[in-house]
């Protein structure tokens, strides 16, 4: 590459570059991402692919390896031109398949295409994709589409004309006051105007003045500078040339944290090429204007974000913050006491488009205080996680479920935390709060990098508060007070809030302790380290309250709290608690039910989340004491306990509480009853809505049946030998007392001979009747008792008057239809309309078919007689009466009555 | 890498024009100490004495920048690094679960490495894959959607090969 000595070179090249139609439309072109996600994904395995196969096919196919498209959830992604498709979860053994398509007739490769859900159509353009409709790109404006460790792609797309515009016809004061117009807002946390900050530098004495870009992001969650870094540092050093040229400065460094060494690569790259062309380095342009730029690795401290802790990195300093003034801009405030200027990456890749298209273009995007757009990085538990660039003045609910696609799982929404460790925790009720600097502040959060982390009802907050300000305390450089111990003590005052030992003060210490650090720490990572517990506090101060006096975590998150076990008069021993248990806690007692071993139990409720009947209980943890009056110290229950937990002492035996596992096995074997609860243990949560009733079996008082009791219960049969079989079953059950023989072993007798005829078995015959009737007299004539003679006599008369209906049941059919064993239903195929109603109404699935018209072909439905159990519903639903009862011996419809 | 040969100025590049000599020595001992870790894997003390005599720092200036700073180590590490994400992202899908079931597989704690140099276990803050969480790192290769116990149990396999 030539260096380019002029405006008029760069224009020059720009027309060759549109004449050799780079990125020109039109062409077949694929991007390809290749950011970090992406990357881990084998994106660079699928452009060697697509390359090696374009090649292979003799096409002409352009293949960009571009920076984070956003979507990272999905990658790798890529588009593919013409026209356009937008390809997402792209195995690299797919390359083959998209070349093909691509060359031979430009249809979509269908399954790659992003489809919401299986049942709905694919969006087929990048625009389509829900996650990118509402995302306006400023910042992000070449993420994605150029080559980032090619400059010429970048000057292609319109790159550096902002810079030849700044150099052509504005002044430096002209390029300050467009971006102070412009109300650009530090995208790095405060919001602090990016223009009044420049001003400052500008006019701080000292000819030597330095700009800095800070890209020590370590926000866990944030990653927008990073993937404009990889994917776009031109906008970067472009934006960093048109500060310097405003404020008047002549080197650069660009901050870059040391876990990011892609972007240290683009962004060396980038240097150099750009130096190679003389877009930076001495007499930039020919315009006499001088602006060299280096990079500078951190080394893993969280706290070189912080503008004078970076500094002091810079020159090779511990990195400890400095008490402001002088502030950076001042003499003495910045690297080796040169003024400096430091913007956060993002604000600097917003500068171009701002000179370029002017103040009053950006400041129709977002709000009026904040104008322009953020991007943020949305993670946690969104459908959708990846980079996204709104405008100002979005919603919480847009970003969160247009962009985001909803909660995973379409669970219920908690809480959305911005800003990283130094923002806070925002509740549902503010889900509609258009978002910028200052309506982010109001309610207790900050915009901060930009991180966003989005948490569903299975998240405990106050473990989340925790973790947040577990990474701040880690991260104190420990030079200040306030933010060494302070961090610590609410940390620990948390640590024993989560492990169940919360008392009712820790919360309101926790309050004061954090406005303490909050007004007195050195530093901003200081002073907003406790911003996560107190905006938590603020907005989900039950769930904290839950967690100390009930000693209760409603999303089951922290261990510790509660006593879990297992109701078992609910529990049927399903064993799937047993299954899930990691710590073997769940055993088996003797007598057969399941219990939980509170030593070994660690509270981590995995049982109570697959108990399927809610049999789990979450009780307070017991208090357990030993009454000294009671106690003969017999040591039975330092015999038994496992853990050590009962000292001796000279007054007598103790409970050390710590230990204690509330096992209650002490208490078991107490032969005294010393051993006492403080007081009754509440249930806290069990899973079963209500207690279920399980039935069980209880045996019935037996009274004395009356031979009435059992006719009037005969009577309620309509076939006689079901009335004969129902009576002589009831009496044999109950009042028979088997001291006579006509009564034991005649009622024995008949039953045997009745079932056979109600069931027509192995041949019932005449005999069968007369042998009743045998019985019948005999019992008349020879029982001890009445009820014998009763009973005898009822079967007599049936005998006689029901004649014909026994000799019914000998030739195989029960005119009354009672005796189902007899009969059979079955489907007359001349009647049946084939309607499926039998087939719908039958519980025993014994009827088959299919629906149709019979004068059509279609058969008529069936019933599967091992299958059906003669209930009956079947006949009452159906429309022709095409079911007809048929006697199973005899195959012959059994006419009704 | 010997110390020596650790040219001061080219080392602090173009700003090095407005610093004074000592200023320029100090200004690079970040980037001496990285390439000094790069290049033996951990910061032996032999080779910070070098550095003290070479940038003229006393070596307790040299411990106290080294110290602060989380990426220098002072020990040597094992073969393979393994480095949980344990980021907001990723503890919320649960690396946790993952850093305990490598610590049981191996028998380490965090920083620590395992006798025989197999294997160095570290967290990190957050590597900027969250869209990809729980992540882990093996030798700055990311590995990611960690989840389940199966998944983990076939990382870990994984870790023991070779």
């Amino acid at each position: 590459m030539n260096r380019l000595h002029s405006l008029h070179e760069l224009a020059a090249l720009r027309k060759e570059l549109s004449a050799k139609e780079i990125l020109s439309p039109g062409k077949k072109r694929m991007r390809v991402c290749c950011g970090t996600a992406c990357r881990a994904n084998h994106s660079l395995a699928l452009v060697g692919g697509i390359r090696e196969e374009a090649h292979n096919h003799d096409a002409d196919i352009e293949v960009i390896s571009t920076g984070c498209q956003g979507l990272c959830e999905l990658g790798p992604v890529m588009t593919v031109e013409p026209p356009g498709y937008f390809y997402h979860k792209v195995t690299p053994e797919r390359a083959g398949d998209i070349v093909a398509r691509a060359v031979h007739d430009d249809k979509p490769v269908w399954d790659l295409l992003f489809r919401r859900s299986i049942g709905e159509r694919p969006a087929f353009f990048i625009s389509d994709v829900p996650f990118y409709v509402k995302q306006q790109r400023i910042a992000l404006r070449h993420n994605g589409r150029i080559d980032p460790t090619d400059i010429l792609q970048y000057i292609a797309v319109g790159g550096y004309k902002a810079l030849e515009k700044a150099l052509s016809s504005m002044l430096p004061e002209q390029v300050l006051n467009e971006v102070k117009a412009a109300n650009l807002r530090g995208r790095g946390g405060a919001g602090f105007p990016a223009g009044i900050k420049w001003e400052h530098t500008r006019r701080a004495p000292g000819k030597v003045k330095l700009v800095i870009a800070n890209g020590d992001e370590g926000d866990p969650g944030a990653f927008m500078d990073r993937s404009i870094m990889e994917g776009d540092p031109h906008s970067l050093l472009e934006g960093m040339t048109l500060c310097a040229y405003a404020i008047g400065a002549q080197k650069g460094l660009i901050y870059v944290r040391h876990e990011y060494p892609l972007a240290v690569k683009h962004l060396q790259i980038a240097i150099q090429q750009a130096n190679e062309l003389g877009l930076l380095g001495k007499n930039i342009l020919g315009s006499g204007f001088d602006f060299s730029v280096q990079v500078r690795e951190g080394a893993g401290a969280f706290v070189c974000g912080e503008a004078t802790a970076l500094v002091a990195s810079l020159e090779g300093q511990r990195g400890f913050p400095n008490p402001r003034p002088p502030r950076l801009s001042e003499p003495g405030g910045g690297p080796w006491g040169y003024p400096a200027n430091l913007n956060n990456i993002e604000t600097f890749a917003c500068v171009p488009s701002i000179i370029e298209k002017g103040a009053t273009w950006f400041l129709k995007t977002g709000t009026t205080s904040s104008p322009g757009t953020k991007v943020f990085a949305l993670t946690g538990k969104v459908k959708n996680t990846g980079l996204v660039e709104v405008p100002m003045g979005i919603t919480l609910r847009e970003i969160i479920y247009d962009i985001g696609g909803g909660i995973i799982g379409n669970k219920k929404f908690k809480a959305v935390q911005t800003g990283g460790p130094s923002g806070g925790c925002i509740p549902e009720q503010y889900l509609d709060l258009p978002i910028d600097f200052d309506s982010l502040e109001k309610i207790g959060s900050i915009m901060g990098s930009g991180g966003m982390v989005v948490m569903d009802e299975d998240t405990c907050i106050v473990d989340i508060a925790k973790y947040f300000l577990s990474f701040c305390q880690a991260e104190s450089c420990g030079k200040c007070y306030p933010c060494r111990i302070g961090t610590y003590q609410m940390l620990q005052i948390l640590e024993k809030i989560t492990s169940g030992k919360g008392e009712e003060e820790d919360i309101e210490k926790l309050e004061r302790l954090g406005t303490y650090v909050q007004n007195s720490a050195l530093c901003g990572l200081g002073k907003s380290a406790p911003s996560p517990v107190l905006t938590t506090i603020k907005y989900f101060r039950d769930e904290y309250e839950e967690h100390i006096r009930e000693k209760y975590c409603r999303a089951f998150v922290c261990q510790g709290l509660g006593q879990v076990s297992i109701n078992a008069e609910i529990c049927y021993q399903c064993k799937r608690c047993i299954d899930i248990c990691p710590y073997e806690a769940i055993r088996e007692s003797n007598e057969g039910f399941f219990y939980v071993d509170q030593v070994r139990c660690q509270r981590c409720k995995a049982c109570f989340t697959v108990c399927p009947l809610g049999a789990i209980e979450i009780h307070e943890l017991p208090v357990l004491y030993i009454d000294k009056e009671l106690c003969y110290f017999c040591r039975n229950c330092i015999n038994i306990c496992r853990v050590d937990a009962i000292k001796e002492t000279s007054t007598g035996f103790m409970i050390d509480l710590d230990v204690c596992k509330k096992c209650e096995d002490c208490f078991k074997v107490c032969p005294m009853g010393a051993i006492k609860y403080e007081k009754e243990v509440r249930l806290l949560k069990a899973g079963a809505a209500a207690p279920v009733t399980i039935p069980t079996w209880q045996e019935q008082p037996v009274g004395e049946i009356t031979i009435d009791e059992i006719r009037r219960e005969a009577e309620e049969k309509t076939c006689a030998v079901q009335k004969a079989l129902t009576f002589i079953e009831e009496f044999i059950e109950g009042p028979m007392c088997g001291r006579c023989y006509p009564c034991s072993l005649g009622t024995e007798e008949a039953k045997i001979r009745l079932i056979r005829l109600s069931q027509h078995l192995g041949g019932a015959s005449e005999d069968d009747i007369a042998a009743l009737r045998r019985i019948a007299d005999f019992m008349i004539e020879g029982s001890y008792c009445k009820k014998g003679r009763d009973t005898g006599r009822f079967l007599s008369e049936l005998l006689s008057t029901a004649e014909e209906e026994f000799r019914l049941h000998v030739a195989g059919t029960c005119p009354r239809r009672e005796c189902i064993s007899s009969i059979e239903y079955v489907v007359n195929p001349d009647l049946c309309v084939a309607c499926g109603a039998c087939a719908v109404r039958c519980v025993y699935d014994a009827i088959e078919g299919r629906k149709g018209d019979p004068s059509e072909g279609v058969s008529p439905f069936e019933i599967l007689r091992n299958v059906c159990v003669r209930c009956g519903d079947c006949v009452s639903v159906c429309p022709t009466g095409a079911i007809e009862v048929i006697s199973r011996v005899r195959e012959e419809v059994v006419p009704t009555e | 890498m010997e110390v020596e040969a650790l040219g001061i100025e080219e080392q602090i590049g173009e700003v090095g024009a407005l610093l004074s000599e000592q200023q320029k020595k100090r200004g690079i001992l970040i980037q001496a100490l990285q390439q000094i870790q790069e290049d033996r894997g951990y910061l032996p003390e032999g080779v910070l004495q070098a550095l003290s005599r070479h940038l003229n720092l006393s070596l307790s200036e040299i411990f106290s920048v080294a110290s602060f700073y989380k990426m220098f180590r002072f020990t040597p590490r094992g073969e393979k690094v393994v480095k949980v994400c344990l980021g907001t992202a990723c503890y919320v899908r649960g690396s946790k679960k993952v850093l305990d079931a490598i610590e049981n597989a191996f028998d380490v704690k965090v920083s620590e490495t395992t006798p025989d140099l197999a294997l160095t276990l570290e967290t990190v803050g957050c590597i900027g894959c969250c869209g990809l969480a729980p992540v882990t790192t093996v030798n700055d290769v990311v590995i990611g959607d960690l989840v389940g116990s199966r998944k983990v149990e076939r990382f870990i396999r994984s870790l023991r090969e070779e």
